[in-house]
């Protein structure tokens, strides 16, 4: 079977591991790192549970080969909490999942880590989202328990505590 | 995991694309953003033996990614995503109803990695940018493994359900469109979906030019959804050179596609008959829209909208 070497940064640690080419980054992350927060739905880039952040961009890692990561910067959920250090995967929660438990933005769980990524990637780019915006921003994660009100009620309050808190940051500095 | 082995490339020059292209023929497969290309694999629907992954490419000095523009034309590398498509400061300046395609493409994370190349050689008959590039008359660059280029009109790129032009070792390199901020002109994309992010059961693009009279100068309608191929509106075209284009005329008009648009595909999403019926409503409103942007006077909208 062909074979492929990937060299690749995961929450901020360097990995290099040589996999079948027919491989996908979701299957890298679960099977060779162990980091089942990231799921796996439907294999065909609807639902949006195998969301994860390449390079700075929100995608749907079912739908990338794990041959496409090769020098990509990948964060997934258990890499979103910041520790001390500036590297992922503290035990302090970040913001987004602190307004997911607050609202009730989860039930079942399954497509929570895909929807906070998704969130993450929409407040990176807009601090200030409207409700349509995040809206939007959430069409490629589906939701089988919420109905999504609370999630977007979630995404809404995240995105006030996170202003609230750089308002903070630029006031003591 | 996918049951089909194959072997995996990642060249770093489109030169080195197509001579792979070349020396593998047929068996193997260009792989761009890979939103449909991996679905397809993961579902066994596809089984290339050879993936030339293109994503290499732009990266490095002879990119494949990039929006350039000139006096008459924008140049659109084929690897730009439609991320970058929507938010295009040029594109959006000078080509809007780009802008607005790329943004009613699936969703966020699909538009990170999808690209405008990847998505018009895949050829999906409801895919979104067929009917607009076709109605603002694009250009296709490609680069066959001699490295000669050539340009395809939109008008013959398409050629059926997922086959377009393109030879064997040829590459799509480059789409370049036309300006279309000129005075008087209007353009507009409107899509009927099923869910947010779908694929057009009926996707519509018109241009409307209008004269200094406000009259119709020309007015271009396009639908995709419907035809194993983009199908452009002649009757349209013809109708309402130099009349006004008021509320009536656009009645008119929805009924000319009513009646161009026979027997379109049908499928789990929509029958023939409602693509039909809705082919009459989208082209209205893609014409009162674009009409709209074009500087029309306000058109008063009927009921069934």
């Amino acid at each position: 079977m062909p074979r492929v070497t990937v060299k690749l940064r995961v929450n901020h640690e360097k990995k290099e591991v040589e996999v079948d080419t027919r491989t996908l980054l979701v299957d890298l992350l679960r099977d060779e790192f162990m980091l089942t927060g990231t799921h796996v739905g439907c294999l065909t880039g609807n639902c949006g549970a195998c969301t994860v952040i390449m390079d700075d961009l929100s995608v749907k890692s079912c739908t990338v080969l794990a041959a496409q990561a090769n020098e990509a910067d990948i964060m997934t959920i258990e890499g979103l909490s910041p520790r001390q250090d500036g590297g992922g995967g503290g035990a302090k929660l970040h913001p987004i999942q602190e307004a997911f438990i607050k609202h009730h933005g989860l039930q079942c769980g399954f497509c929570t880590p895909g929807m906070i990524l998704s969130a993450y990637q929409l407040l990176r780019r807009n601090s200030k989202p409207t409700e349509d915006e995040i809206r939007v921003a959430i069409a490629g994660n589906l939701c089988r328990c919420t109905g999504y009100q609370n999630i977007i009620k979630a995404i809404g309050a995240a995105s006030e505590e996170m202003r609230s808190r750089a308002g903070k940051q630029s006031l003591r500095s | 995991m996918m049951n089909k082995p194959f072997e995996y490339f990642a060249p770093k020059s489109a030169g080195e694309a197509v001579s792979l292209l070349k020396k593998h023929g047929s068996s193997a497969r260009l792989l761009a953003g890979g939103q449909s290309l991996v679905p397809l694999m993961n579902l066994g629907l596809a089984a290339p033996r050879q993936i030339i992954d293109l994503t290499r490419i732009k990266k490095k000095k002879d990119p494949l990614s990039y929006v350039t523009a000139n006096n008459d034309s924008l140049m659109i590398g084929s690897m730009t995503t439609h991320s970058e498509v929507e938010r295009s400061r040029l594109i959006r300046k000078h080509c809007l109803i780009l802008s607005e395609t790329a943004a009613t493409i699936a969703d966020v994370q699909v538009r990170n990695r999808g690209t405008i190349g990847g998505s018009v050689c895949h050829a999906d008959p409801a895919g979104d940018y067929l009917a607009p590039l076709v109605a603002i008359d694009a250009e296709f660059r490609a680069i066959n493994s001699r490295m000669k280029g050539r340009t395809i009109s939109a008008d013959k790129f398409f050629r059926d359900m997922f086959t377009t032009a393109l030879k064997q070792d040829e590459l799509l390199t480059e789409i370049r469109v036309p300006r279309q901020n000129r005075p008087r002109r209007g353009s507009a994309y409107v899509k009927h979906k099923y869910v947010e992010g779908g694929f057009a059961i009926v996707g519509a693009a018109a241009v409307v030019s209008l004269n200094k009279d406000g009259s119709c100068d020309r007015v271009s309608v396009v639908l995709s959804g419907v035809r194993a191929t983009p199908l452009r509106l002649g009757e349209i075209e013809k109708r309402f050179h130099g009349k006004s284009l008021d509320e009536r005329a656009i009645e008119e008009a929805g009924q000319l596609a009513y009646e161009e648009v026979r027997e379109p595909l049908s499928d789990i999403h929509a029958t023939s008959d409602y693509r039909r019926e809705m082919s009459r409503i989208y082209t209205k409103r893609a014409i009162r829209l674009a009409a709209a942007r074009a500087g029309a006077r306000e058109t008063k909208k009927t009921e069934e909208g």
